[in-house]
């Protein structure tokens, strides 16, 4: 397996690389307001962390979270608090997840991805921020569910990211 | 078990705990700095994305644009009908261009009589916009103009036609606009014609509603809602939209403003009305009240 793929160095580059071009993608002004746009950033994390365990820095959740926070106009830190724990969990679930069928651990992310949302909902409520609807955040959690198999099919056949263990 | 062969040892794995539980309590500790001091730590967020922000500008063009195709290529798919209906609504225009000509020599000549002079201080920047928040969290607009040309703080931002939102944190060459219907949005508003007074508050929607209103009777679909310049947050008479009740019952604006597709936005260059205190040099200084002085008038 050693003989596919990248070089450790470029892959350790490669993830915080994507990570804050996905952040800029997402602040593209394609339809503000109407269309939700999906998380590319989560996606991204889960997506690698699942293939790559021992590959994913662990400083690289709470940076990318905090420059997505930064430019996304999220409450700051929650979104990257959200998702650090997300990686940590799906990091510590890797092995288990490698063995099931794909279509496992997409359904897994995407109620991974609607936890942290209702997660950092519930700390907005509690803190009396005004947050967006549960409805609004519904259309995050479909279009989030939309973009992860793109960003896998991406992240397998484009870069090589594959689970050392053998299946994609 | 060969799989767990190349996971950490056991003393690794409590560093990675020790540092997970840092960064987390970093997290939390900037959570909670942004609830409490949320302005400096918002005005510390705007100067970073304007550091960064217009840099992007090469990539962020291109997409919308090659978007705004894909829009308008899907628009060919009902040409025919587009055709005819914008016929009938050529002939409709024609009707008000006339209607409008008429309105227009009126009014000069109305204005020539009463020698009105309009407000020169209310001028604009044009501004294109550059990102949006790309998030649930928030409706706002990224914008390219800042404090170099002028750009405060609180300034209203329209489109052509009616009002966009209003500037929440100015960076050196960018600025960023919260739109009206961002959940913390508030606009005081008139309600033509029946006058009455009320607010418009966004829901993330896009239509936000009416609240406070005096008689909700009174209200007709199609009223047209201005903003009022009550508190001096937003110049008065703007448009902003027409009344009409949303499916959830309530009362809603049909904004004006296209906010879905904003290209450019006008930045509204206000400055605060001017407050009249005490009495000026109308009534002229308190006389003393001694003899001398009555002495120096009569001579």
């Amino acid at each position: 397996m050693s003989g596919r793929g990248l070089p450790g160095p470029v892959e350790a580059v490669l993830l915080p690389a994507i990570g804050v071009g996905a952040t800029i993608a997402m602040t593209m002004p394609l339809d503000p307001g109407r269309v939700t746009p999906p998380d590319l950033v989560y996606c991204l994390m889960i997506a690698w962390v699942v293939r790559r365990p021992d590959r994913v820095p662990l400083w690289a959740a709470p940076l990318l979270g905090l420059v997505a926070d930064i430019l996304l106009m999220r409450p700051i830190g929650l979104g990257a608090l959200g998702l650090m724990l997300a990686t940590e969990v799906f990091r510590r679930w890797a092995l288990t997840l490698q063995m099931q069928p794909s279509v496992f651990t997409w359904i897994a992310a995407i109620a991974g991805y609607a936890a942290m949302l209702f997660g950092m909902w519930l700390v907005l409520g509690a803190t009396f921020v005004e947050g967006p609807s549960l409805a609004r955040l519904g259309g995050s959690v479909l279009a989030t569910a939309i973009a992860y198999p793109l960003v896998v099919f991406g992240l397998v056949w484009c870069l090589g990211i594959k689970a050392r263990g053998g299946s994609a | 078990m060969a799989l767990r062969s190349d996971s950490p040892p056991n003393y690794l794995r409590g560093v990675r705990r020790v540092l997970i539980g840092t960064f987390a309590v970093l997290l939390i500790g900037l959570f909670l700095l942004w609830r409490i001091d949320n302005a400096r730590v918002e005005q510390f967020r705007i100067d970073l994305v304007d550091r960064f922000v217009p840099g992007f500008e090469w990539t962020t063009k291109p997409v919308a644009h090659v978007a705004r195709m894909i829009a308008d290529l899907r628009a060919y798919g009902r040409i025919y009908e587009q055709n005819t209906e914008l016929r009938r609504e050529l002939q409709r225009m024609q009707g008000w261009r006339e209607a409008a000509l008429q309105l227009e020599q009126k009014n000069a000549k109305l204005l020539a009589l009463n020698r009105v002079r309009l407000n020169p201080r209310l001028t604009f920047v044009t501004a294109e916009v550059l990102a949006d928040s790309g998030s649930p969290f928030r409706n706002s607009a990224m914008v390219n103009v800042g404090r170099i040309d002028g750009v405060e703080d609180g300034w209203a931002a329209m489109d052509g036609l009616g009002l966009v939102g209003r500037v929440a944190g100015v960076g050196e060459r960018s600025s960023r606009i919260i739109l009206v219907t961002d959940a913390s949005s508030r606009v005081p508003v008139t309600i033509r014609p029946s006058g009455q007074r009320a607010m418009v508050s966004g829901d993330n929607t896009p239509s936000p509603t009416l609240e406070f209103l005096d008689q909700g009777d009174e209200l007709r679909p199609g009223d047209r809602v201005v903003s009022s310049g009550d508190g001096g947050l937003y110049p008065p008479d703007i448009l902003i939209g027409q009344v009409f009740t949303g499916k959830d019952g309530r009362a809603r604006v049909r904004l004006a403003a296209d906010t879905r597709r904003l290209e450019f936005v006008r930045v509204v260059r206000s400055v605060p009305p001017a407050v009249v205190e005490g009495p000026g040099g109308l009534i002229g200084p308190l006389r003393p009240a001694t003899p001398a002085a009555v002495g120096s008038v009569s001579e």
